[in-house]
């Protein structure tokens, strides 16, 4: 296999232009999916009538699509509804509109999780369910949900190289541009794949060691 | 927006539905791999030698660590320097598999070790081999762990299967993105396409759920 390290060094200050995208994109999709993410899980256990069957159908339907028609989706039927972002807010958007799905199951798992005890106790405290929310179960549910919140960012950060194909320049999209314009493909993906792994590992290894401390 | 007569939408669905039996295809020659690397996998990473263990630790962390479609890309231009010529349906296939299997691998690992330690000392000294142990008194009781695994599993693999396109495997997100481009109604053809993939998806994701509240049933 012929593995050229002079191209590679070419290549490499593209790809790790693509990088930074790669992580801003990550970063902003995972922030502005976990906003999202915790309104629909707060409007859900709040139990707001027709706004909460509206949401579980998208909660479903979210799980059950791939990341990437998804993507697809949104960059083909956006425009025709008069939404015109530039690439880089797409991606966030539908990252965002994504994993704040799978986002809001963690947190509706973690809600689920607290205590009874606590809850009866506001139940006696006469404290409204809004309330209860606000001051007995959100400043928890966070930590409590780090793990499987740790685990999505793992996930959105790989899928985010997906975005490529909606023409978001980040590394997957490099990789494929130095391809294309050298007819050499092998190094490209092999690099793009490698600084994936370089960046994902160690937080792999950061999320399996937070879990390990609350179990 | 548009006129969609019966007639269109009958024409759509004729080009469409030929990429959901390409879609499944690739879920069957892929779901029917990826349990038995996942076993040979999680033999490794479960093995009393180092070399081994590490090797299959490299394998799981690396597949599990990078995006599917890079392994995608990586393996459908690193194959023919090898001299393997495969079509990209199949590279897609056998690279799904090999990303499942790492999955695969950890599901049967948690499995196997969530069973007790003293199970397998109470076999050794009743003077069992360390087959009939695990065949026996192991795996019956690690089977209910990772069996709801395995089926999550599976359909996570018919959803990957959509990245098969960006490979230009004929499957159905690369036909409803042709036809998008070729009639200029993205709206309604990317609709429908997310509706098949929620519909082959969703009534298999309830019957794993029934399988797994089932097991945790007769297993209490």
């Amino acid at each position: 296999m012929p593995f050229s390290f002079d191209y590679v060094i070419e290549i490499l200050p593209s790809l790790l232009e693509g990088t930074l995208v790669t992580i801003r994109i990550t970063i902003l999709g995972m922030l502005f999916a976990n906003l999202w993410g915790i309104v629909v899980a707060v409007i859900r256990w709040i139990g707001l009538k027709g706004l909460t069957s509206f949401l579980n159908m998208y909660v479903t339907l979210m799980r059950n699509i791939p990341f990437v028609a998804f993507a697809f989706y949104g960059y083909y039927t956006l425009p025709s509804i008069g939404v015109t972002l530039e690439p880089f807010g797409l991606g966030i958007l539908i990252l965002a509109l994504y994993y704040g799905a799978f986002i809001a199951e963690i947190y509706r798992g973690s809600m689920k999780s607290v205590e009874k005890d606590q809850l009866e106790a506001a139940e006696i405290l006469n404290l409204s369910r809004w309330k209860t929310m606000r001051v007995v179960i959100l400043p928890q549910i966070f930590i409590v949900s780090l793990p499987s919140l740790i685990n999505c960012l793992i996930s959105t950060f790989k899928d985010s190289a997906y975005l490529g194909w909606i023409t978001v320049r980040e590394l997957m999209w490099h990789a494929k541009n130095e391809g294309a314009l050298s007819f050499r493909m092998f190094e490209p993906f092999f690099m793009a794949t490698l600084i994936y792994f370089v960046i994902s590992y160690p937080v792999a290894l950061l999320g399996r060691a937070i879990e390990k401390r609350y179990s | 927006m548009n006129d969609m007569s019966m007639e269109t939408l009958r024409l759509w669905m004729s080009y469409l539905l030929p990429g959901i039996s390409e879609t499944l295809r690739a879920t069957l020659v892929a779901g029917c791999l990826f349990p038995i690397l996942g076993i040979f996998v999680c033999y490794l990473r479960l093995s009393g030698r180092a070399l081994l263990r590490a090797a299959g630790t490299a394998y799981v962390e690396f597949l599990r660590g990078t995006p599917l479609v890079g392994q995608l890309f990586l393996a459908y231009y690193v194959l023919p320097f090898w001299g393997i010529k495969l079509s990209a349906p199949i590279v897609g296939a056998i690279t799904l598999a090999f990303n499942s299997s790492a999955y695969a691998a950890e599901a049967f690992r948690a499995g196997i070790e969530s069973i007790p330690r003293e199970q397998w000392e109470a076999g050794r000294i009743l003077n069992l081999s360390r087959a009939f142990i695990f065949l026996r008194i192991i795996l019956p009781q690690a089977v209910p762990i990772f069996l709801p695994v395995m089926g999550n599993e599976l359909l996570t693999l018919l959803r990957a299967t959509a990245a098969l396109s960006l490979l230009g495997v004929r499957e159905l997100l690369f036909r409803a993105r042709d036809l998008s481009s070729a009639t200029y109604q993205p709206f309604p053809i990317m609709t429908i396409v997310l509706l098949l993939y929620f519909l082959m998806s969703y009534p298999a994701s309830e019957f794993v759920r029934y399988i797994e509240r089932r097991v945790k049933y007769l297993s209490a």
